[in-house]
């Protein structure tokens, strides 16, 4: 309604606004009849009816010939435009009403000279360094300074100047007098993807001058990648060489997709692999604040990624892995007005699809457990244990009831018959899941000056997680403002602050794995059903009973709670919540002495406060049990009743401060860019938790003076332990921080000549306090050289087709060292409960002979672009070589180290890959047009010189990660030889060279030696070529957008059945919950064949070894090996843009944009229709969890409005 | 423009030494938080005060895990037995003297070898490194004394688990561990022959005395003169030289002879098992150094001795029907019954053994730490008079012999109670001593090193079963576990195959 009366008020202004328009152009006369007359009666018929006199020379119309006109009326100017057609004639209108008409002359020629200045800048208001000014048809030429401003002089009385920039549209300008000329360039539709200006962070280069390996997103190409709400995301796809690794495997987090890293040009660094992310200038902590949480990406001007050894030498030690430069954007110079952007972003997830989940069938899976139980002896233990202290989910108690003889048959099938048709993930998921939303709302406003520019947004985003209770509010905002005084000084401040506020009473959807297929959540009456509570992993703080001996013991010792767990009943009661500010504030200031020297001097400084808290109120199960488990021998308790509060609170602060001086002199043809300068770091940091018992969140009071020292022994023979410090957690309630300081100095020369070859070098010395005392060890310098050549700036070169080419190499030396490695004794800080001493437990032990990973990369590269820039891109490669390679590496527990290992140089890494970006825009019609966008990177690794360490084969077949193999690639899998199934059903290997077959079940042992006997390698887990493949076409106003992604070149492990699953159900009381759907395939006979996917039950393997090597070769079994590759729809959108209309002229831009997102695989190469990206590990329960949660389709619905 | 030109140059120049005028060794030495870097005598304290036994699985205190199974002292109940899955294995097989002794996946280590050697390679890497601190010289002298003093305790349980006993004609032939004293370097990990071994301890401690203090204090965790004089008479009696054996007992006893008198610490009538006085670790003033067992390897677990051959161990109680006669305190305040009621019924004739455990009912009940963790496993007085009394016998000087023991016996029977020992036959002499021994070192993980040294033969039972060991037999040495093995195949592995042990 609201917006209907806004529209209508508006459209009646514009309206008026319209009659009141310059009468001039709206007068009209009135012609009685058709007629031909001379021009000279035209201008008397105006003047009769309009009173308008007319002015010019005569004869003037003399030989024109007559005009037609027609009956009716018509506008004057319309009149005036067909009598003074074809001439070189034009004519104003005097505020006398005279109309004087002369032709139009040639300018008058001036023989002195004429001074041109003006500024350059871009679309966005940004001022353009190094654009080209020359004048048409001589050589004479300048380019724009620092702030983009340019002079140039000329003794001509007319000259054409022509602007051109790469990547921007050429404009040429007429210029007769002395006059200020300031040009706003516009982006070339045709060069859409290329942005011409490279951020080191440092500085910014032209691309036509860099050396190194640069790739630079623009906001507008950020802002095509779709509405993603994560800026990390956004990047997929869109850099060649830039691959996420999903390392799934040991995540232990089925709920995010925080997991998957950013890799860039591979693996070169067994330790820590993340590229360094530097936004505005600073690199940003991971530790202190996630980067990438904290930005909204429609706040990004660019993102560029440094991908080669001059990256590292810029950034230092931390950037071995490549580095993220982001740039904000900032206010708009030199634009004429205000500008106001709008975006609504409304995205939908689905509600995770339990049922996908591949694990069996209620009714399978009783089918299964009768086998077992009745028809075999699995669970003969339990007929005689008494299992009373625990409790059973209902289709096991049935079954052992049923063959103890403690009901009968009949009652025994009937309620498994009920059972059978029940499966509680129906009930979990309508009690505890939703669809996901998420709603982004962003106002951005940017107010131009001459002098002072000034930009600020304000983000807010809602999201509804898919959990009912798991919800959060972020809240961003910046503010940055420039000023630029005068022509030798600018300086400016920003200001970035982010909110968010989440609550966490949601289920987690791992407790659908510890809860039994059969339960029921409520009961008919929406009651708290007594639930078992299964989890495999740990017992949850004290859970020891089952239900019917905890209400025993409630009655038996007067207890002050209820003690039935269920999950609703927990779930509602939850009350957790995490909130953090993040500020960061920068101030930056630039002097120019004298013309080509500046210096400049930027700080910033973060601060990160966090608060996590968790309050259980007195239903909640934690406080529940924590009370009534503290009762004493002697019968009272050692906690008082009422809620319970624990608290984290997280702080760090992070101080930068960077001088640098840039200097640029130009002789001739000679252009120097020298830049040097020092960078100061310090990041703090410190955690603090507390808990409160007996806390009332009303009243706030607690209850004070608890001793947690105190041990006794726990009722009916549950676990002695004490009171946890903090409730509901057995964390020990430690104060952490740390406080990490670096000091940087770095050089960097830029030399071109007559902007044909270009010669860089740069070199960098980084300081630590992390390895105490030893200069030796914490200085390294890195290194790095490059050159260019512009081979299409040569006279000789003359190839019609090729409008640009450029070939350029860099090399150098960059270094990585693993902060966990020292060659001091190190470790941490604790006091001794009993002497009361402070002590130092040792973590790692020193390692003297350590030195620092040192990367030689090389890189060349191609810059084309071909046929009228309708096709362009670049050809890269690169090889790196990383020596030293320091590798936590596991070493004989003889050395005495903890946890077994040692941080040592142990071998090296060789990289190397080719990257092509090809784009084009073939189509490009006024109605339509077709841009297209390709990329292909590959990556072939491999260890040389490593020494293999490890304890069994599980390391290499289980932990390829941790355990790597000389003349292997990093990312190496290793399987191992299965042979099919002997006439029992289990499996068997290949063994040796001449392949001999054994049967797991013989239960030898086999020992790390023996690896390559019974394993081979089969490949990578990292696809060897990848890329993408875009195209938007657009038709009119409409704009669609399709997006692939393809990966090939290595293998992955298909899903395996619950390992030792006969094991594992010998006697524990808390592993019924699911079974894999793969059981209901096992082999059961010997007609069953190799095809199966689960070995025999028919009789339990009790030998641990054969269990073992069972667990091996159905999870690592070759057999299970697939290849991974496969082609995905990413993105699909479809965009309106409205054009700019008269009607309303106020909307500078507009667009609705509907977006479909991870849609799948649309083409695999393994013949079952797995996704590798995705696979189903039922067996594990992230891996079938996660398979439901992560990797959802998203939809997304968008508007964007520019005012 | 010269001018220009000339300005181009210095600014640059100015700027940069502007730049290094800024000290920034200043600013880095900032130690980063929660992270100890050892540099000062005092950073080297707290790395010798790491005897914790909770939070990590190593320390200087933490030394050997069960290594009582191997003897006599231990007897198992087969229902347990029944239901000790996987993750006991190894003790089963240890307890069965199996050929290959399991290491189960989780543990990752040899739960006696890798404590020790983490205690030698700390303690190396100790030595090497405090040699760079120059604040406070006595300090530092007195920690390298200390850290000798572990590194010799390290090294003299390795060679004695994993080793034949000492034998003067063997020894420097015999395999006996490897010696790391650079283990940054990651040395080739041959085994040192026993002698070598030895030698090694010894000079250790000789060279550690002189620069430690006197006596124990409350933090009885730090060797002192009478806990290296400890150490040194337990290393001599192994090797049979009771002359040192005596000399070094009698020098530690002179320094420190306290030996509670275990009436003042019963307080009640109950004659099979009583609440006893709680004290502190750190007021226990038998401690000569403080030690325990692995974190995870407490005897309560494992340790069952049966009724039988216990009474024998303690023959001051008498069991009639159902009235106990008790007159060895040892028994009353050491042990418990089976039951959670704190009660031996009759139908149950097996014992937990809860020796020094710190729950708030055990000897350290004040301490209320590392319950269930592991037990207290300390060099005290107590084995300074056995050592004399062994030592005293053996040179046959009995009148000391039997002064100690009834020393001992006086102070751990109810009062009055106790008849005095007395014999003029050296045999007889020496095996009152060596029951003397056993009683009061029961549970201390000892008892394997004494069935290696006196040559016994035991048998001991698993369910109805008995497990039969001659004396000296080859798996009374713990293998080598494998994983050690496969990683350095240097290593060489403990002959188990020629072995008398017998299971009926």
């Amino acid at each position: 309604m609201m917006i209907m009366r806004t529209f209508i008020f508006l459209v009646c202004t514009a309206l008026f606004s319209f009659t009141t328009e310059n009468s001039f152009s709206q007068k009209k006369v009135h012609i009685d009849k058709d007629q031909l007359v001379t021009v000279d009666q035209v201008f008397k018929i105006i003047k009769q009816q309009a009173a308008y006199n007319f002015l010019y020379p005569k004869n003037l119309f003399k030989n024109k010939p007559k005009i037609q006109l027609k009956k009716g009326e018509i506008l004057i100017t319309k009149l005036l435009e067909q009598s003074l057609s074809g001439d070189k004639l034009s004519y104003r209108v005097t505020k006398e009403n005279t109309i004087i008409i002369r032709e139009k002359t040639s300018p008058v020629k001036f023989q002195q000279e004429i001074k041109i200045t003006g500024k350059v800048t871009d679309a966005l208001g940004n001022t353009m360094p190094d654009v080209s000014i020359i004048i048409e048809g001589t050589k004479k030429g300048t380019s724009t300074d620092f702030y983009g401003k340019y002079k140039i002089t000329t003794t001509k009385p007319s000259v054409v100047l022509i602007f051109s920039y790469l990547g921007f549209t050429t404009q040429k300008k007429t210029v007769n007098t002395n006059s200020v000329l300031n040009i706003i360039m516009k982006e070339d539709v045709n060069s859409l993807d290329e942005i011409q200006v490279v951020s080191t962070g440092f500085q910014e280069i032209s691309k036509e001058r860099v050396t190194g390996s640069y790739v630079t997103i623009s906001g507008d190409e950020l802002a095509r990648a779709g509405s993603n709400i994560s800026l990390k995301n956004r990047l997929e796809d869109l850099v060649p060489g830039l691959y996420f690794e999903s390392n799934f495997v040991d995540d232990q987090n089925a709920n995010g997709d925080d997991s998957r890293s950013v890799v860039i040009r591979g693996v070169s660094t067994f330790g820590n692999n993340n590229p360094l992310i530097v936004v505005d200038g600073f690199p940003l902590d991971p530790g202190v604040v996630d980067p990438f949480t904290v930005l909204n990406p429609d706040d990004v001007k660019s993102v560029t990624v440094l991908k080669d050894a001059a990256a590292a030498s810029i950034w230092g030690a931390q950037a071995a892995n490549g580095v993220i430069v982001i740039v904000t954007k900032k206010g708009k110079k030199g634009a004429k007005e205000t500008s106001y952007n709008f975006t609504l972003d409304y995205l939908i997830k689905p509600k995770p699809n339990l049922s996908k989940i591949p694990w069996a069938e209620s009714g399978d899976a009783i089918e299964f457990y009768k086998n077992l139980i009745l028809d075999n002896t699995y669970y003969d233990d339990l007929l005689t244990t008494d299992y009373g202290l625990y409790e059973l989910p209902p289709a096991i108690k049935t079954l052992i009831d049923m063959k103890s003889g403690r009901i009968t048959q009949v009652q025994g099938n009937s309620t498994l018959d009920m059972l059978s048709k029940r499966d509680v993930r129906n009930e979990f998921s309508d009690l505890f899941l939703r669809p996901e939303s998420f709603q982004r709302m962003n106002v951005s406003i940017t107010v131009p000056g001459e002098k002072n520019s000034f930009r600020t947004s304000l983000t807010t985003i809602v999201n509804e997680g898919y959990a009912k209770g798991d919800s959060n509010i972020e809240f961003l905002a910046n503010i940055n403002d420039e000023y630029i005084p005068n022509k030798w000084l600018k300086f400016g401040v920003g200001l970035n602050f982010y909110l968010t506020q989440e609550k966490n009473n949601g289920v987690d959807i791992n407790e659908l794995s510890l809860i039994n297929q059969h339960e029921r959540i409520l009961d008919n009456n929406g009651g708290y059903n007594p639930m078992i509570k299964q989890d495999p992993r740990a017992r949850d703080l004290y859970y020891d009973f089952g239900t019917e001996k905890r209400r025993d013991s409630v009655a038996k010792y007067n207890l002050p709670y209820n003690w039935d767990w269920n999950l609703k009943q927990d779930v509602t009661n939850r009350d957790n919540s995490f909130e953090k500010t993040n500020l960061r504030l920068n101030a930056h200031m630039a002097i120019k002495p004298i013309d080509p020297l500046q210096l400049e001097v930027r700080y910033q400084y973060v601060q990160d406060n966090s608060l996590t808290s968790n309050y259980f109120n007195e239903e909640s199960w934690t406080t529940r049990n924590t009370i009534n488990y503290s009762l004493r021998p002697d019968g009272t308790l050692a906690l008082p009743t009422g809620g319970m509060l624990t608290e984290f609170k997280a702080a760090s602060s992070s101080h930068n401060i960077r001088a640098q001086f840039v200097f640029n002199p130009k002789f001739g043809k000679h252009d120097f860019t020298l830049l040097g300068g020092t960078e100061w770091r310090k990041d703090e940091s410190q955690s603090t938790p507390s808990g409160y018992y007996g806390y009332d969140p009303q009243s706030l009071t607690t209850f004070p003076g608890i001793d947690f020292s105190e041990a006794f022994d726990k009722i009916d023979g549950g676990r002695a332990a004490g009171v946890p410090v903090l409730p509901g957690t057995t964390f020990f309630g430690g104060v952490s921080g740390q406080d990490n300081r670096y000091v940087s100095y770095y050089g960097n020369i830029g030399y071109n000549f007559d902007r044909k070859y270009d010669i860089t070098g740069s070199i960098r010395l980084d300081k630590t306090n992390l390895y105490g005392q030893s200069d030796s060890f914490r200085d390294l310098p890195q290194w790095s050289v490059g050159a260019g050549w512009n081979i299409t700036q040569e006279s000789f070169f003359n190839v019609n087709f090729i409008d640009r080419l450029r070939v350029r190499a860099s090399y150098g030396f960059n270094g990585n060292i693993d902060k966990s490695a020292s060659p001091f004794i190190q470790g941490s800080p604790w006091t001794d409960p009993v002497t009361r001493l402070p002590y130092t437990a040792v973590q790692f032990s020193p390692n003297p002979n350590l030195t620092w990973e040192r990367t030689e990369v090389f890189n060349v590269g191609l810059d084309f672009r071909l046929f009228q820039n309708k096709l362009y891109g670049t050809l890269e490669y690169y090889k790196k070589l990383s020596s030293d390679v320091l590798v936590s590496t596991e070493v004989n527990g003889t050395y005495g180290f903890q946890n077994n290992r040692a941080t040592l140089n142990a071998g090296n890494i060789e990289n190397s890959g080719v990257e092509l970006s090809l784009s084009s825009n073939i189509i490009n019609k006024k109605d339509y047009s077709l841009r297209s966008q390709f990329l292909i990177s590959t990556n072939d690794n491999k260890t040389t010189g490593y020494q293999a360490v490890g304890f069994s084969i599980a390391s290499y077949l289980q932990l390829p990660y941790f355990f790597h193999l000389p003349n292997l690639p990093v990312d190496y899998i290793y399987a191992m030889r299965f042979a099919g199934y002997d006439d029992e059903g289990l499996p068997q290997y290949f063994y040796g060279k001449d392949a001999k077959i054994v049967s797991a079940a013989e239960g030898v042992r086999i020992p790390v030696q023996d690896l390559d006997s019974v394993a081979s390698f089969v490949g990578r887990r990292n696809p060897k070529i990848f890329g993408s493949f875009q195209n938007t076409f657009r038709y009119k106003s409409f704009e669609l957008n399709v997006r692939l992604s393809y990966k090939f070149g290595h293998k992955f492990f298909s899903d395996y059945p619950r390992s030792n699953i006969a094991r594992d159900y010998f006697r524990s009381n808390n592993q019924f919950t699911w079974l894999s759907e793969l059981i209901t395939d096992r082999w059961q006979s010997p007609e069953d064949g190799d095809d199966v996917s689960m070995h025999s039950l028919n009789e339990p393997v009790t030998d641990f070894n054969a269990l073992t090597n069972i667990r091996y070769l159905e999870q690592y079994g070759d057999h299970k090996i697939m290849d991974a590759g496969q082609v995905r729809l990413q993105a699909i959108s479809l965009a309106y843009n409205f054009q700019r209309t008269p009607l309303f002229k106020w909307i500078k831009s507009a667009s609705v944009r509907i977006e479909g997102r991870n849609l799948g695989a649309i083409w695999v190469a393994n013949n079952k229709g797995i996704d590798p990206s995705n696979v189903p590990y039922s067996a594990s329960q992230y891996g079938a969890l996660r398979y439901v949660t992560r990797f959802r389709p998203e939809y997304s619905l968008g508007l964007r409005l520019g005012l | 423009m010269k001018n220009k030109i000339s300005i181009y140059i210095l600014l640059p120049l100015i700027t940069i030494l502007t730049w290094n005028a800024c000290d920034d060794d200043d600013f880095l030495d900032q130690l980063p938080k929660g992270v100890a870097i050892a540099k000062t005598t005092s950073d080297f304290r707290k790395l010798l005060d790491n005897v914790d036994n909770e939070r990590f699985p190593h320390s200087f205190s933490q030394t050997s895990a069960y290594l009582d199974v191997l003897t006599d002292n231990v007897s198992v109940d087969s229902t347990d037995w029944a239901s000790w899955r996987f993750t006991a294995e190894h003790f089963q097989e240890l307890f069965t003297f199996k050929d290959f002794v399991f290491i189960y996946d989780n543990l990752r280590d040899d739960p006696n070898w890798k404590p020790s050697f983490y205690i030698a390679s700390l303690s190396s890497t100790i030595l090497e490194e405090i040699n760079k601190v120059t604040d406070n010289d006595n300090l530092k002298k007195q920690l390298i004394a200390e850290t000798k003093v572990h590194r010799a305790y390290g090294y003299l349980t390795l060679v004695n688990v994993y080793a034949k006993t000492y034998n003067e004609s063997s020894a420097s032939s015999d395999l006996g561990v490897p010696i790391v004293t650079l283990p940054s370097a990651l040395p080739s990990l041959e085994r040192s022959s026993v002698q070598e071994v030895y030698d090694f301890i010894l000079k250790d401690l000789n060279e550690a005395i002189e620069d430690l203090p006197e006596d124990v204090d409350i933090y009885n965790h730090r060797p002192t003169k009478t806990a290296a004089y400890a150490i040194l008479a337990r290393a001599y009696l192994y090797m049979g030289n009771y002359e040192k054996a005596f000399e070094f007992a009698d020098k530690s006893l002179q320094i420190r002879n306290f030996l509670y008198d275990l009436n003042t610490e019963y307080s009640g009538a109950d004659p099979y098992y009583t609440a006893i006085t709680k004290i502190s670790r750190t007021t226990d003033q038998e401690i000569l150094l403080h030690k325990t067992t692995t974190q995870g390897f407490y005897s309560r677990n494992y340790n069952i001795i049966d009724t039988l051959s216990f009474d024998n161990i303690y023959p001051g109680f008498t069991k009639m029907g159902s009235n106990y006669t008790n007159l060895d305190l040892r028994r009353t305040l050491w042990f418990r019954g089976w039951d959670t009621s704190n009660t031996i019924k009759e139908s149950n004739n097996a014992y937990h053994f809860v020796y020094y455990g710190n729950h708030s009912t055990f000897r350290y009940g004040l301490d209320n730490r590392n319950a269930d963790r592991s037990d207290n496993i300390p060099i005290t007085t107590a084995e300074m008079y056995v050592t004399r009394a062994e030592a005293s016998a053996r040179l046959g000087n009995l009148g000391q012999a039997i002064s100690d023991i009834n020393f001992i016996g006086r102070k751990r029977y109810k009062t009055g109670t106790y008849v005095d020992f007395s014999s003029n036959n050296q045999n007889e002499v020496i095996s009152a001593v060596l029951a003397e021994r056993r009683r009061e070192l029961y549970g201390k993980d000892l008892r394997l090193f004494d069935v290696k040294r006196l040559n016994v033969a035991f048998s001991h039972k698993l369910g109805s079963a008995t497990i039969n060991v001659p004396a000296n037999d080859s798996r009374l040495i713990h293998p080598i576990w494998d994983g050690y093995l496969e990683q350095n195949p240097e290593i060489e592995q403990n002959d188990r195959s020629n072995t008398g042990v017998t299971i009926n």
